[in-house]
Order: structure tokens, then C-alpha cells, then sequence
């Protein structure tokens, strides 16, 4: 059942100072202490509850014991280290206000920040544990929201993903099956739960068939990256899901890897949610195929929160097999993402809808069980995208042998390190810089062979000419700006005089013509003309 | 470490790793130094830096606090600190 733990479920919360297992007993009792003190706290069936919560032993249970109240829970992205409080909370202070939810569960350093309405019920984890609790879930409603996931987007308003129970039992089912799942698996993950891979791959899918999962810190895993892999040497079958850059990171310190680790029981290292790169599979035999990794155990997979998570994937056992691609006279071997899982039909359309033929490129577009209800509370941005049964994805790809291969996007998403940036709310936030020119600013992304993500490039120009030592300070104030709003940390910062960047037609700044010439080098910053 | 205003240099071997890892910076590398100043400076290229200071002083940094330094000259101190 979706709303309650399975029985063989075991969760170990494997941190740097220590391990903690919670058994099915244990989760039970947790989810239910849970259930309790949000029900005391004035949780209804239906209401909503956000949480705000690092990594930690109660991080699932809280999830769980929302669901076993009948509330609606939402993993909300914590307070990260060195960020800036009240940045945080700004950050977030629009969805609370769309969201409206009943109560928010919150680690301590931030509890205090979320008190500001008597409407809304702030719980610590120290408010959750070991009370009393409702003996049983409420009843199962398949058409109820079994939760809501939010974009990765950056400013302005979230989208929150809406998922009735049924569509998320749909796609477990579904990907269960496209997964081979035997019951014998563990899944090992680092993945943050407020992102569509962490929650569904990594939390809901164990929690719901009941597999063992090892639980890691997203942090203390980026300063020990094979951590990840000596865990799941240390288990049968692991399943473990990474963004393409985790690849790439892996491949760079290989020989952190414990000397008694082999990785041949690995049942999948499963690339997803950033564009999937050959050259990332290639780095990781390099680096550990004399520990046993096999190409067959490197697969991908086309996810995303509005189908619950996977919309594709790769046949396990087998390599991902691989297309060159031509397009303008360039060529590029993409890696395939795999059949659609069961259930789940892909067509690639033209932009006037028509269906295209097999090996053409268009939108990807997406139907089945496993759909999402809405953007909640968003029904414009519904309709728009979301038609007749229809999601359609904004990505580009074509089918060719019946499996989808992706090649690009129809808007300007940037994905750096697996978190999705779109160009105009990073432009929109220089907006409040002075000196700078209102709406004269391009961000674009860059592919980055190295990190195997892509690094994010903003260009702006100031509203007059500037001596050197100004135009840095500027520069200096884009990224303070981005690491403030946005949390994110350009690669490149150009200030550039007026009137430097190419504008459309219609007057708007060109991303694509400012990124040709950026990447020329035919832009001079002030780095260049000190 | 007496630099109460964090504006001594950095070693020679931190200020290579400095310059290999955010090629885009092209001030001084001093201890006083905050992501928020350097171009590039994220979680990850955080973590690059720490595994690489490691790998240079032979210390292992605990990685539940190795995103707690407010600055560089803290994470030098401490691994000095690891050193002796």
C-alpha cells in the first residue's frame, strides 16, 4: 500500500559520524508518532504539510507519517550549509504562501524563520517523536493527492507537481517492472529528496516494495564520492541512481574507492535527470572497470516529476546502446534513454502536433497512468501544458528502434549539477543590481566535458561606461546575487559596456547569438581590458 | 594562525590548486577569501577543493563539517590542526 511502509522495509541513514537503522518496526512507529502529532497539532485529511528537513533518521518517516494522517506532504529543499538564512526563507516564501499548508515540519536552525502565521503549525523533529498515533492510515484513496513534488526552478513562483495515489502506484508498478525488481535489491542513494529521483527512485519505490535502502548525506557524499560505491559493494544488487555529473565525479576519484570493494554484484548505476553522456560512461570503465564494473551495469533513464518519475528506461543487463546524431553538419553520439515503461506512451510531435515519423526530431510528449493531476493551484500553466491526456516535455528527441533518444530542449533550461535553471529568472534577478542595464542580460549553459554538467555563463552590460575597478565590482555583485537568490555559482561573469550584446528583432536580448560569441571569444569583459 | 584579517597569502601549492579549480578568478588567493567572491566556487568545486587539500596535506577532513568553514583560512586551519 502506497500510504503505509511495506513490512520488509529497512532503512540504514548511513552519515560520517555514525549509523542509524530504522526497521519495518521502527518506521512504523515513527510514521505513526508522526501521524499523531500532526493530528494534534491540527492536521486534517487533505491539508497540506511542507517539510523542511535535512538529512536525518526522521527525514522518511515524517514523509510517511503525513500520508498515514491523510495530510499531503511536500519535501521542501532545507537550509543548505553557508546559506544565508533569510535568503533561504525568501526563497521559499512564495510557494508557502501559494501552497498554503496546515503545518511545516522544519530542522531547528530555520524553525524560528518559518513562524510568521498563527495559520500555520511549525513542528520540530523533537515534536514528532515517540507520542501516540493513529493505529492505522485512513482509508486508500486512489484519486487523493499522495503528494506534491515542486520544480527545481529558481525564482518566482515553484511549480508544484500534483500526484494522486493512483499515478504514483501506477508508475511504481511500472517502473518495478522495467527495473527487473526481484526483491533482492538494495538501493543506495545520496539523492536529495526534493528532487524527483531522490523521492520516488530512491524513497518511495523502496519504502513501497519494500527493499532495504541506504540512505547517505548529499553533502558528506560530494567530499567522498565513492562512498556511494563502496555502499553498494557492500550489498546485493544495488540500485543506485546519479545526475550525469555524479558520473563524471565518481571517474575523478576512483582510487578513494576502498581497497576491498568490487562492483560486480552492482545491479545498476542508473544515469538520469541531466542530459545522459557517453563520454561519463566511458570515464567510469576507465576508472573502474579493474574493480569489476561492466558497461551492461551503466544504464539511463528519462524522468521527470510531472509522469511521477521514470518515463523511459534502459533494458538493464544490456549496454545503453548508442546513436550518432547529425544535425548542422555536427555530429554527437547520444546515449539512448531506454524503451517506455510499461503503460507509458512517447510520441514525438511537430510544433503544429502532428506526430512525426520514426528518427525525426520534435517535442517529446508523454501519456499514461502515471500523468500528473496539475500544477496545484496553477491552472493556466496547466492547460498550456498538459493537454487532452498529453504532457508535453519542452524536450527534443526522436525514436528510433523504439527507443528514445533526447538532443535538446525547445526553452532555455540550464541543468547545472542535476538542478534546472531557467535563463530568464536568472536574468530577472540582476534586475535590482544597480549600474547594470535593466533587461540587458543573457544566461546560457555551457557543456563541461570535465564536471559532465553543464556551467552557467551570465553576460550583462552596464547602463554607462565604467572604469575597470567598477565593472568588477559589478561582476563581484552578480554573484553574490546569484548565490543569494538563486544559490548557484556562475562559472563566468562578463560586465560589458552598452550596447554590447545582440538584441532580436523584437528587441530582446539574443541568448543563442550572445552564446556564439561568447563561446568565439569575441566578447571583451573587463577581465580583459584591465 | 595570527592573521586576524585574513590576508595572508596562501601556500604556493594551495594557490596552484587555487588557480587549477577556478581558472575564471583571477585575484589574489589569500585566506580570507568566501565562495561568494570567487567565480565557480560551488558545492562541487567545493568539494574538489577540499579532496584536493587533502590529498596535498595527507589529512582526511570530516566530511559532516567540511562545508562548515566560513573561509579558506578556516579549512587551512584545520587541516593543520589534523596535521600535528
Amino acid at each position: 500500500m502506497l500510504n503505509a511502509p511495506a513490512e520488509a522495509v529497512r532503512i540504514t541513514v548511513a552519515r560520517a559520524r555514525g549509523r542509524e537503522v530504522l526497521t519495518a518496526g521502527d518506521l512504523r512507529a515513527r510514521v505513526r508518532s508522526v501521524a499523531g502529532a500532526l493530528q494534534r497539532a491540527g492536521v486534517r485529511p487533505g491539508d497540506i504539510v511542507l517539510l523542511f528537513l535535512s538529512h536525518q533518521a526522521m527525514l522518511i518517516p515524517a514523509f510517511l507519517g503525513c500520508q498515514w494522517a491523510g495530510a499531503t506532504p511536500a519535501y521542501m529543499p532545507p537550509l543548505s550549509p553557508r546559506q544565508d538564512r533569510q535568503a533561504w526563507l525568501k526563497s521559499h516564501a512564495e510557494v508557502i504562501a501559494h501552497v498554503r499548508p496546515r503545518a511545516v515540519i522544519a530542522d531547528p536552525e530555520v524553525a524560528d524563520l518559518l513562524a510568521f502565521d498563527p495559520e500555520i503549525a511549525v513542528l520540530g523533529v523533537a515534536d514528532l517523536e515517540g507520542g501516540p498515533g493513529p493505529e492505522a492510515p485512513p482509508d486508500y484513496d486512489p484519486d487523493a493527492t499522495c503528494l506534491l513534488q515542486h520544480s527545481s526552478g529558481t525564482t518566482g513562483l515553484k511549480k508544484g507537481v500534483q500526484l494522486s495515489y493512483r499515478a504514483v502506484m501506477a508508475q511504481i508498478e511500472a517502473y518495478g517492472a522495467a527495473l527487473g525488481l526481484t526483491g533482492d535489491e538494495t538501493v543506495v542513494s545520496w539523492l536529495p529528496v526534493y528532487h524527483d529521483m531522490g523521492l520516488i527512485a530512491c524513497t518511495v519505490l523502496p519504502t513501497v516494495k519494500g527493499l532495504p535502502l541506504v540512505s547517505m548525506d548529499p553533502f558528506e557524499w560530494l567530499v567522498q564520492p565513492a562512498s556511494v560505491l563502496n555502499e553498494a559493494a557492500g550489498v546485493e544488487q544495488a540500485l543506485v541512481w546519479l545526475p550525469n555529473f555524479a558520473f563524471n565525479h565518481l571517474a575523478r576519484h576512483a582510487r578513494r574507492l576502498a581497497p576491498e570493494a568490487r562492483l560486480d554484484r552492482i545491479k545498476a548505476l542508473i544515469d538520469c535527470s541531466e542530459p545522459c553522456r557517453p563520454e561519463s560512461f566511458d570515464q567510469m570503465l576507465m576508472a573502474y572497470g579493474d574493480r569489476g564494473l561492466r558497461l551492461d551495469q551503466l544504464q539511463t533513464c528519462y524522468a521527470m516529476a510531472e509522469t511521477v518519475f521514470a518515463a523511459t528506461q534502459s533494458r538493464l543487463g544490456h549496454p545503453v546502446r548508442r546513436w550518432v546524431y547529425t544535425s548542422e553538419g555536427a555530429e554527437r553520439t547520444l546515449l539512448s534513454c531506454g524503451r517506455p515503461v510499461a503503460g507509458t506512451a512517447v510520441e514525438i510531435r511537430a510544433p503544429d502536433g502532428r506526430v512525426v515519423k520514426e528518427g525525426e526530431v520534435g517535442e517529446v510528449c508523454l501519456s499514461g497512468p502515471s500523468l500528473f493531476d496539475g500544477y496545484f493551484r496553477q491552472p493556466v500553466l496547466t492547460s498550456a501544458r498538459l493537454r487532452s491526456g498529453w504532457y508535453g516535455s519542452r524536450d527534443l528527441g526522436f525514436l528510433a528502434e523504439g527507443e528514445l533518444y533526447l538532443c535538446g530542449r525547445m526553452e532555455d533550461l540550464i541543468i547545472v549539477a542535476g538542478r534546472n535553471l531557467y535563463s530568464h529568472d536568472i536574468e530577472a534577478a540582476m534586475a535590482e543590481i544597480e549600474g547594470l542595464k535593466p533587461g540587458r542580460a543573457a544566461a546560457f549553459g555551457v557543456p563541461n566535458a570535465a564536471s559532465g554538467t553543464e556551467d552557467l555563463i551570465i553576460l550583462t552590460e552596464t547602463q554607462a561606461a565604467e572604469t575597470p575597478e567598477r565593472l568588477a565590482a559589478l561582476a563581484e555583485a552578480v554573484r553574490a546575487r546569484m548565490a543569494q537568490a538563486l544559490l548557484v555559482t556562475p562559472r563566468d561573469v562578463m560586465v560589458l559596456s552598452p550596447d554590447t550584446l545582440i538584441k532580436t528583432t523584437s528587441g530582446k536580448t539574443s541568448r543563442d547569438e550572445n552564446r556564439r560569441r561568447y563561446l568565439a571569444g569575441e566578447l571583451t569583459s573587463w577581465r580583459e581590458a584591465q | 594562525m595570527s592573521d586576524p584579517h585574513g590576508e595572508a597569502e596562501a601556500t604556493e601549492a594551495v594557490v596552484e590548486i587555487f588557480r587549477r579549480l577556478f581558472p575564471y578568478y583571477a585575484g589574489p588567493v589569500h585566506r580570507g577569501l568566501t565562495a561568494d567572491q570567487v567565480p565557480g566556487w560551488d558545492s562541487l568545486s567545493h568539494a574538489e577543493l577540499i579532496m584536493s587539500i587533502e590529498d596535498l596535506h595527507g589529512v582526511l577532513i570530516d566530511p559532516a563539517a567540511a562545508f562548515d568553514y566560513p573561509d579558506l583560512g578556516a579549512l587551512l586551519d584545520d587541516v593543520q590542526q589534523r596535521k600535528t
